[in-house]
């Protein structure tokens, strides 16, 4: 902490003690020595000084003691040579002396603008709801009357509770928003507090109430009031104009409380580490007044939930379904039409302007109805948990969010998009902008847990496409790489899913970078974002601990997991073997892996082959016998991408004993089987695989592969 | 012959709540009504449900019993459930707050519940309707003016935090709803709690589907969360309740008219009887009903099968 | 412990002959491990894998199997505690209790109510499977009388209370023995002696489990196998204990003596209570005295419900449902008959509290999802229920909401129903107070 700063706290210390001393001794005379010294209707007395002491103040003598303590103890502190829990200490001090003083005065007579407990308790259930989002303490006033007006409204927008107290050079904030006739009322978010700088306590001794209503906390448990305060009172302190000596100790005292301070002058900053090594910071400053409150949010760390997507259109997931015919199309993009893409991409927070959109280009009202334009759509992302892994999560989300507005049709992803706009959108006002205002929207409210920031640009322009294209598919080229680069080795955790245990009740999947859920629709990177986005959701964090046997894939800290998550009937668990402790399938397998005794494979069956196959079965008895949660060793339910990946079946030999399944699967795997067949050194194996256009029972297939010499043949059998 | 009793060891407890100085539901130490195996303190209670406005779509013969002049008022009609019918709560279900019906407003929910409180000596659950929007400003309000301590409900997945706040702020007790689904709830119980809302003041509502009509999912999900309870996890420990008379009254089964099927008003009694009994043995420390005859006939059986158990009896 | 599949499979002789008809030994290993075949039907099982598979594959409760009319009935075989662990698997049997002291008329008029006790519920039929011929009279002619007018007007299994040795025997001849229970006989030695042969099923009944115990080791002494099991109980928190403990024996404890079903004679002053714990927790048959179709009906339903295998989920009756009370301008929702959909859409529909039309689509019990992948929710099959569900009449429009997720068989909707307006709902239930009142509106 700056020299300066603790000087000038020091001193705002000593101002504030003679200022309280004077306060008490003039109105010792005025009010009866058995007069209770309390803030008006509230069980909390003097609720900071409680908070903190868990004492309460009844007299006016107390309050002479209360000071008396004080200044002893402070009574060395004299120079700057004090650290920053010591400095920050004083700023306590100091706003309890304000309090003090404010309660005297109040318990006197004086007007003094205390929140009573029942206002407390209405905004606070807002607070903890979430309704408010934040706190803004206004202290001093802003540059002129315009200003302050824009400060208040893009506060309001944000759903921020302002409250304003003290002045600067004589004018305060509540005569500017009064004279430019803004509406100060709790249903208008804003709250005067006073002129003076030691009104700015009543809102601090708002926070502190708080933390002992909703934080199930009591008088005396300073600490965890003020981690409280700090953890989940999303309140900031916006300094305007300049300071005193007073309004720096006071200020220290809301950073102790751990509420940041912005000033839209310069000072020197303080910042501190927070749990996740991101600077958090205590003390700064943002001279542009309008990105002033932006400043704080991303201080602060606040999130502004919102709840309607701000387009001329209806938005529901009811439209998602909506189709936009041809007959119908305002405007289209890609499909066949025109060149597009569409990417997000990961920024440090300070590149990432939060809520710009920019359109670049032919705007929907200069072309002809029925035309096509080209589109890229450009997302960079920013924020405390993000991870360049999550990228392709929050890309494939383009497709849902974009369809759930009426008249906007989203198909594809990636370079293969198609968009169209229809007719009645156009009418309603849509413009392509309001494509950039959706993904702001739904990005920053669905993923808020882990997206703080999020900016849009937008091409309908065929040179800025053809420019960004490139880079788009590099992106997705490198983006490719590293999920085929990643396997289960070069990570510690795998994720579980559990979703699937409201039918069967002791299933677990446990998904690695190269074995999908069964279901197929979860791979290891969409569980690792779920558990970011919700932490006590169904996709836990599985640390793979010791192996316990790498051939097929076991390890003591996944077997303990699905130990306990399978409500203690599986105690072991291997990732890649078909016949040694398999795991179990809830019954939402996209394939079903059979074994084929005397072929010394297995087949493969999918959801959509109803037939009979070569096992003797149908999908549907197998699915009788692998659903459940049971281990079925020599059955297996897998998503279908876990066919072409390296640790298929691989305590087994993997593909090499795959001797049939539909043709059309094969065919759709075709490519990506043949180059597993072309690495396990079995080229031409894809041809050695039967299908249903070749046999569906196990002696014409024992035949085949005869024929075909499959290589299963020579591996000897499975059991 | 010597028979060595296979009693089971149960680890963890079922939270106990003190609703009133009367009815105290749950701690159970073992699986439900298990008392061979060990204490089950208290035994279930039977809430009965009363509407703040008059509940027209009742079928004929459950409504004749509360529609008449004396029992105009949601106040008296919670009376005469207290003192003449038996019940050990209140189950204050407000649905004439619903934004698409009578849209009572907070304020004036509030007041509703104020006069029931003030009308009878049980704990009171209170339930608004509506959307999310509307529940909340009710839970709110609800919560601060109560005039004594509350259960309220219901917490969702999607709109668990005004409740949870308002409920903290007036020390009430909540309930929390899960679409039947173990993991859910528990998600649900933990994200309640993240709040810093003590799990002793939840009760968990499973969702009741009805006799026939996905009665068999309630029944195992409440199976399967007291297995969890047992297995000492310390989040699935909150007492559950039942609203069984909302999911009997509608159902088809109960308008037949054929004599193979038994008198009407009988078959009504014994088909909300029948499903709030199979929930007591899968679970329930409250069951909510709508007919008086069933109070009786579910506190008979409650009291046969706590028989030799040493356990409380609710309302005395 | 019970064999796994595989370890079943390397029992057979892998021949793949199909004579148990399925057509792979591994398919037959399956479904022996799924306990839905015998071994017998294997034509070329060696003995010693008979052997295994036989001890292994005998569940540890006893299954007793009768015959009702066509069909078998099975009761035990139970291997779970809890339903969601499996299954339970064969459902409790319901009993009447008839006494042969009525006239002629009387009783074939009390026999005709009993046999009026038939529902459907979801594509099943619900009914008493048993009836219990109480010997008031003490008239050995009357009581054969009474039981041949039983046997001959009715196919229920037929359990014959408080009879003597005498009785029993010339019944045997009068009735099938595959219909026949005994309960309650007066000489049990004696009875033993003449059931030996035809190993007709015996309740043992005692006032405790140790006392029940000892007659059931006597009976197994001489080598009778159709046991089953009756306590005497002064209030339902002994029926409970009895029948968990008993339960909880044979399963958990592989005590074989307890591993018999249990038979629970109701109490007439709580004979609805002591039927839903028995059927709820464990009893194999549960006997009433007073009872009518107020009772038997929800009783049926609660069994139902209970012996529903848990994977695969119960249904409910296509058709139209109404939720709230629509009128002939309210909106007709169509959605699959998976119980829990329509549980959840109603629902979901009562919030909204603009009454609707629901139209339950027979789509074997799928989710829409499932359903539709599998060809059981296509446009084909909505309009053909649609147009066959008498719902033109009811309504005055023809607009009909589709689920989101099924929002491709528009189209093909579009072309069974061609006079139709067909619009897509929402995908979540959740969504669709919104959706009617947003859109429908």
């Amino acid at each position: 902490m700056s020299k300066q700063i603790i000087e000038l706290a020091i001193q705002g210390y000593q101002e504030q003690l003679n200022n309280t001393k004077a306060v008490v001794q003039k109105t010792e005379n005025k009010i009866p020595a058995d007069k209770k010294i309390t803030f008006p209707e509230t069980a909390y007395n003097l609720p900071l000084y409680f908070a903190f002491t868990g004492k309460k103040i009844h007299s006016i003598s107390d309050a002479q003691n209360l000071i008396d303590e004080i200044e002893k103890k402070n009574s060395n502190i004299i120079s700057a040579d004090i650290d920053l829990t010591e400095t920050l200490d004083l700023g306590i001090d100091t706003i309890i002396l304000q309090e003090l003083q404010l309660a005297v005065e109040s318990s006197a007579g004086e007007q003094i603008n205390f929140i009573p407990d029942n206002v407390l308790r209405s905004l606070g259930v807002q607070l903890v709801s979430g309704d408010i989002s934040g706190i803004a303490v206004i202290i001093g006033a802003a540059r002129d009357e315009e200003t302050a007006v824009e400060i208040i409204r893009t506060l309001q927008e944000k759903n921020i509770l302002s409250v304003l107290a003290a002045d600067y050079e004589g004018k305060t904030m509540f005569e500017q928003l009064s004279n430019q006739n803004v509406e100060m009322t709790l249903d208008t978010y804003i709250v005067h507090l006073g002129n003076k700088t030691e009104s700015v306590v009543l809102g601090l001794n708002w926070a502190i109430r708080a933390a002992l209503t909703y934080g199930g906390l009591e008088g005396g448990q300073k600490e965890k009031c003020l981690k409280y305060c700090s953890d989940r009172i999303p309140a900031f302190a916006l300094v305007l104009g300049g300071v005193d000596a007073k309004k720096v100790a006071t200020a220290v005292g809301a950073i102790a409380m751990g509420f940041p301070i912005i000033c839209n002058f310069e000072v020197p900053e303080i910042s501190v580490k927070d749990d996740h090594g991101f600077e958090q910071k205590l003390l700064t400053f943002e001279l542009n007044s309008n990105k002033l409150v932006e400043k704080c949010l991303e201080v602060r760390n606040i999130k502004v939930k919102v709840t309607e997507v701000p387009i001329p259109v209806r938005y529901s997931s009811a439209f998602e379904g909506e189709r936009v015919r041809k007959e119908d199309v305002a405007l289209e993009f890609g499909g066949k039409y025109s060149k597009a893409f569409e990417f997000v991409e990961m920024k440090n927070l300070d590149e990432v302007e939060n809520g710009k959109i920019e359109v670049i280009g032919k705007k929907i009202n200069e072309v002809e109805e029925s035309s096509a334009l080209p589109l890229g759509i450009v997302v960079y992302v920013a924020g405390r948990k993000m991870q360049k892994d999550f990228e392709p999560i929050l890309e494939i989300r383009f497709h849902n969010f974009l369809n759930q507005a009426t008249g906007i049709m989203h198909i594809g992803h990636r370079s293969f998009v198609w968009l169209r706009i229809s007719k009645e959108a156009k009418k309603a006002g849509f413009k392509i902008k309001h494509l950039g205002t959706i993904l702001q929207t739904k990005f920053l409210d669905e993923f808020h847990s882990i997206i703080d920031k999020v900016e849009i640009h937008i091409y309908t322009e065929l040179e800025m496409i053809n420019k960004f294209m490139p880079t788009a598919e590099k992106l997705y080229h490198e983006r490719d790489q590293r999920m085929g680069a990643m396997t289960d080795e070069s990570v510690d955790v795998f994720y579980s899913c559990t979703l699937c245990q409201s039918f069967a009740p002791n299933h677990v999947c446990i998904i690695t970078p190269e074995r999908l859920g069964l279901c197929g629709a979860y791979n290891w990177l969409d569980g690792k974002a779920a558990f970011q986005i919700s932490p006590t959701g169904p996709n836990q964090p599985v640390e793979k601990g010791e192996v316990v046997n790498a051939e097929i894939g076991e390890w003591e800290g996944v077997n303990e997991f699905v130990y306990k998550a399978s409500n203690n009937t599986l105690e072991r668990f291997s990732a890649y073997s078909l016949i040694k402790y398999p795991m179990t399938s809830c019954g939402c397998f996209e394939c079903i892996i059979a074994i084929l005794p005397g072929t010394g494979g297995f087949m493969i069956v999918d959801r959509t082959f109803l037939e009979m196959t070569p096992c003797g079965m149908t999908f549907s008895t197998l699915a009788g016998v692998v659903g459940g949660g049971q281990q079925t060793p020599g059955f297996l339910g897998i998503g279908l991408n876990y066919i072409v990946s390296k640790k298929f079946v691989s305590a087994e030999g993997g593909l090499k004993r795959l001797v049939w399944m539909p043709s059309y699967v094969k065919e759709r795997f075709r490519e990506k089987l043949d180059k597993r067949a072309d690495e396990l050194v079995v080229p031409g194996l894809v041809d050695k695989i039967a299908d249903e256009t070749i046999c569906s029972d196990l002696a014409g297939l024992i035949e085949f592969l005869a024929e075909k010499d499959h290589p299963a043949l020579k591996m000897g059998e499975l059991i | 012959m010597e028979f060595e009793k296979p009693l089971a060891e149960w680890k963890g407890q079922v939270q106990e709540i003190k609703l009133s100085d009367k009815v105290i539901i749950g701690g159970e130490q073992v699986f439900p009504n298990y008392s061979f195996d060990g204490k089950c303190s208290n035994k279930p209670a039977v809430a009965i449900e009363i509407n703040d406005v008059f509940p027209e779509n009742w079928p004929e013969n459950l409504k004749e019993i509360w529609n008449t002049d004396t029992l105009k008022s949601p106040v008296e009609r919670a009376k005469k459930a207290e003192k003449e019918f038996g019940a050990d709560i209140i189950f204050f279900d407000m649905i004439g707050t619903h934004q698409d019906r009578e849209n009572i407003s907070a304020n004036q929910a509030a007041e509703n519940m104020n006069a029931i409180l003030k009308a009878v000596d049980t704990p009171v659950i209170v339930r608004p309707d509506g959307n999310f929007e509307k529940q909340n400003k009710i839970f709110a309000k609800c919560c601060e003016l109560a005039e004594r301590q509350i259960i309220i409900g219901s917490a969702k997945e999607d709109n668990y935090r005004t409740i949870t706040a308002s409920a903290l702020a007036g020390n009430h007790f909540i309930i929390a709803e899960a679409p039947i689904d173990v993991n859910i709830q528990k998600q649900l119980n933990i994200l309640i709690t993240q709040m810093n809302f003590p799990l002793e003041r939840i009760i968990m509502d499973p969702m009741t589907g009805g006799l026939g009509y996905g009665f068999e999912y309630t029944y195992s999900v409440m199976e399967r969360i007291r297995l969890q309870t047992f297995m000492d996890d310390p989040f699935m420990i909150p007492p559950m309740v039942c609203c069984v008379g909302q999911e009997t009254w509608k159902i088809k089964e109960i308008k037949i008219e054929d004599e193979k099927y038994g008198s009407k008003p009988e078959r009504g009694i014994n088909w909300e009887t029948t499903t709030a009994i199979g929930l007591i043995l899968s679970g329930a420390n409250i069951v909510v009903v709508r007919h008086p005859e069933s109070v009786i006939k579910i506190k008979n059986f409650i009291d046969s099968i706590y028989q030799k158990s040493d356990c409380l009896q609710q309302g005395i | 412990m019970a064999l796994t599949g595989l370890q079943i499979f390397k029992l057979l002789p892998n021949k793949n002959c199909g004579e148990c008809d399925v057509p792979t030994c591994l398919a037959f290993a399956m479904k022996l491990a799924g306990k839905i075949a015998e071994p017998q039907a294997c034509p070329y099982i060696s003995d010693e894998a008979m052997e295994i598979l036989g001890a292994a594959q005998t569940p540890p409760i006893k299954k007793i199997i009768f015959k009702n009319g066509e069909k078998e009935i099975s009761i035990g075989a139970e291997t779970v505690m809890f339903r969601h662990e499996k299954t339970f698997v064969n459902q409790t049997l319901i009993a009447l209790e008839m006494t042969d002291n009525l006239s002629a008329e009387e009783f074939e008029n009390e026999l005709k109510r009993i046999e009026s006790y038939k529902y459907e519920r979801v594509g099943e039929r619900l009914e008493p499977e048993c009836i219990s011929l109480k010997n008031v009279s003490d008239d050995k002619n009357n009581y054969l009388l009474k039981l041949e007018t039983i046997q001959s007007k009715t196919e229920k299994i037929i359990i014959l209370s408080d009879c003597n040795a005498e009785i029993i025997k010339e019944a045997m001849q009068l009735v099938d023995n595959k219909r026949l229970i005994l309960n309650k006989v007066e000489d049990l030695s004696e009875t033993l002696n003449i059931i030996s042969d035809t190993q007709t099923p015996i309740v043992l009944s005692a006032k405790n489990i140790e006392e029940l115990l000892e007659k059931v080791e006597k009976c197994e002494a001489q080598n009778f196998k159709n046991i089953i099991l009756s306590i005497d109980f002064n209030n339902l928190n002994e029926l409970l204990e009895n029948n968990v403990l008993l339960r909880r024996s044979a399963i958990e404890k592989g005590f074989k003596l307890a591993g018999y079903p249990i038979l629970t004679e109701c109490t007439e002053e709580d004979e609805l209570h002591s039927a839903i714990l028995g059927i709820c927790k464990y009893s194999s048959i549960v006997l009433l005295k007073k009872f009518s179709g107020a009772s038997l009906f929800p009783l049926l339903t609660l069994r139902q419900n209970i012996f529903t295998d848990p994977q695969k989920p119960l249904q409910i009756d296509p058709g139209i449902y109404q939720v709230g009370e629509p009128d002939e301008s309210s909106p007709l929702i169509v959605t699959t008959n998976f119980s829990l959909t329509y549980f959840i859409v109603s629902g979901e529909i009562e919030n909204s509290i603009s009454p609707a039309w629901l139209c339950i689509v027979d789509a074997e019990g799928m989710s829409v999802l499932t359903a539709w992948s599998a060809n059981k929710f296509s446009g084909e099959i909505v309009g053909k229920a649609i147009l066959n569900s008498g719902i033109e009449e009811k309504i005055n429009h023809k607009k009909v909401i589709i689920p989101g997720y099924v929002a491709i068989i528009r189209g093909e909707l579009e072309d069974k129903l061609p006079e139709w307006e067909i619009l897509v709902g929402p995908q979540e239930a959740a969504d669709i107070p919104k959706y009617l009142k947003e859109i429908w509106k």
